[in-house]
């Protein structure tokens, strides 16, 4: 069974509701957020109908059995990501989130002034600002890794990214305005050859996700749900169990404690301690949901295949239309790709587009520090997932080469 | 044509293309001056750099610079081209009729301008059914308008 025959939107409601009312509906823009399957949807719906009670405190039965349903999603999680223990995963609002609580409660305890920080300059700026913030207060040195502008690969191989005063790396898998994967397993063996603390930003990386945890051998990985199907608000951290001692909560609150007196308190175990407040229950059944999806229904095919070859026709198409420049990786393609037009500007180009019901992603795509490197102040971006085919590149090609005769 | 198609008509008015393509003392800066403004729109990460003088109460446009879409840049243009060489106060009232007009919509006051000018800005009016583009539209304006409020 090829991707390409299982005509995926069938399960996504929002491709049927733009379907019904016969109006265009192009989605290309899965690396902002990615659409929800039915399944979810009805998730969602089945836990505030018939199943809403307070996580880890309700006694009666509504609420016990809450508390197992989100524990069992942090169990499908950890299936997903190949992790040997549930416990060893957060709950957290998303891939920013998660970051900010590694800067905050892990990194921050240990950094000293003179220390070092490497992140690359292709970094989305939810994986750069909360470094840069830190290293200025701490009196450390933010070393950034350059890329090859090319290829979007990663130019890690340089001794200094694995000196003496380098405390911590941060990486992410994929890029999201190329959009290539990049050698995450080489740079982590020679992190632990240093015993450097490494985090990857995986929130690009949907079918990158399976067994990550065994595949990459780093030390935290973060995402969020609702590129993964999943309902926004969500997201996760994975934290190696040798990482978690000294990791210490940067939010204080309700149910995460083990005893509070009016002199001190004592937080309660891994990972409790680091989910203050009321869980998002909903939004933790919501990811698991669409995590299993894609593992029941995508898993198994030639999941990247699919992307690379709908990523090759529109690379294919935008080199023949003329004056236009490509930002991607064919190579190691995940299916995202940008580009600058010399006839018109990445705004004027998604709003004709988005007249058609073409959904096309235009600016910095928060990620400034690559947009100086390839000396571009604005980018358009294609972004595709596995519910793309190729009747949307049929509409989109044609609508470029109406947008081009426009402008 | 499509109801898409007149909306987008609407929104790239030819004069905006006009001064899209032609933009009034685009680039006349002087050499290792420092800009009097500069303008950004985070979102996108348009930018502009604005050149500009108060001398006894008169404005003196030494010209713009930067990066943006057409609306943007086609408004910094069609303002910067009306405030030359006019009164600080006439333009702080032009810049607010023009602020108002992105805004709400308002065209009431517009009939005080200049039939030209009037017709200028009133080509603007597309971003009314794109309200995401109202912000390329105020880019300069905002930040214009903010500069010369506090020139004493």
């Amino acid at each position: 069974m090829d991707l390409d025959d299982l005509n995926l939107k069938a399960d996504f409601p929002i491709f049927q509701h733009f379907k019904k009312h016969n109006l265009p509906f192009i989605y290309l823009d899965s690396a902002a957020t990615t659409q929800l399957p039915g399944v979810v949807i009805n998730r969602l719906q089945q836990y505030f109908v018939e199943e809403n009670a307070s996580t880890n405190r309700g006694i009666y039965p509504l609420g016990w059995e809450a508390t197992q349903r989100y524990e069992q999603a942090r169990a499908t999680v950890a299936k997903f990501l190949g992790a040997s223990q549930p416990k060893d995963l957060l709950f957290t609002a998303g891939v920013t989130h998660s970051i900010n609580l590694v800067a905050l409660g892990y990194l921050e305890q240990k950094l000293k002034e003179g220390d070092q920080v490497v992140v690359s300059v292709m970094e989305h700026h939810a994986n750069f600002i909360p470094w840069q913030r830190l290293c200025a207060k701490k009196g450390a040195q933010l070393l950034v890794m350059d890329i090859d502008p090319l290829t979007g690969v990663l130019e890690w191989e340089e001794d200094k990214y694995f000196g003496d005063r380098v405390q911590f790396i941060a990486l992410g898998l994929v890029s999201n305005v190329i959009g290539n994967r990049q050698p995450i397993e080489k740079i982590a063996i020679r992190a632990r050859e240093k015993e450097i603390p490494i985090l990857v930003d995986a929130a690009q990386s949907l079918g990158d996700g399976v067994d990550l945890v065994g595949k990459l051998g780093v030390d935290f990985i973060a995402f969020s749900g609702h590129k993964m199907f999943g309902p926004t608000g969500t997201g996760v951290l994975w934290v190696s169990p040798h990482r978690q001692s000294g990791f210490e909560p940067v939010i204080l609150g309700g149910g995460m404690v083990e005893e509070v007196n009016i002199r001190e308190t004592s937080l309660a175990e891994w990972p409790r301690k680091m989910e203050p407040g009321t869980p998002n229950t909903a939004g933790a059944l919501g990811l698991a949901k669409g995590l299993e999806y894609w593992m029941e229904h995508i898993g198994s095919l030639d999941y990247f295949g699919h992307l690379q070859k709908l990523q090759k026709e529109v690379v294919d198409f935008l080199m023949e239309l003329g004056g236009v420049q490509v930002y991607t990786n064919l190579e190691d393609g995940r299916g995202i790709l940008s580009f600058s037009c010399d006839w018109v500007h990445s705004h004027d180009l998604a709003t004709f587009l988005g007249q058609k019901g073409i959904c096309i992603r235009a600016g910095h795509h928060c990620a400034q520090p690559l947009m100086n490197r390839l000396s571009v102040e604005s980018l358009s971006r294609v972004s595709l997932s596995y519910y793309n085919d190729g009747e949307d590149l049929e509409l989109f090609i044609q609508q470029m080469v109406r947008a081009k005769n426009f402008f | 044509m499509d109801w898409d198609d007149e909306y987008l008509e609407e929104l790239y008015h030819k004069v905006i293309r006009l001064h899209d393509q032609s933009p009034y003392k685009f680039g006349e800066i002087k050499q290792n001056s420092e800009a009097t403004l500069v303008v950004n729109n985070p979102m996108c990460g348009d930018r502009y750099k604005v050149w500009v003088e108060v001398n006894r109460d008169k404005i003196e446009i030494g010209g713009f610079f930067g990066y943006g879409c057409s609306i943007s840049k086609a408004a910094g243009s069609v303002l910067l081209r009306a405030t030359d060489g006019q009164f600080k106060e006439q333009s702080i009232a032009l810049l607010r009729l023009f602020i108002a007009f992105i805004e709400e919509g308002e065209v009431a006051f517009l009939s005080h301008l200049d039939r030209g000018l009037a017709e200028e800005i009133k080509a603007f009016g597309g971003v009314q059914k794109f309200p995401a583009r109202k912000k390329c539209a105020l880019l300069i304006a905002s930040g214009y308008l903010e500069w010369l409020i506090a020139q004493d």
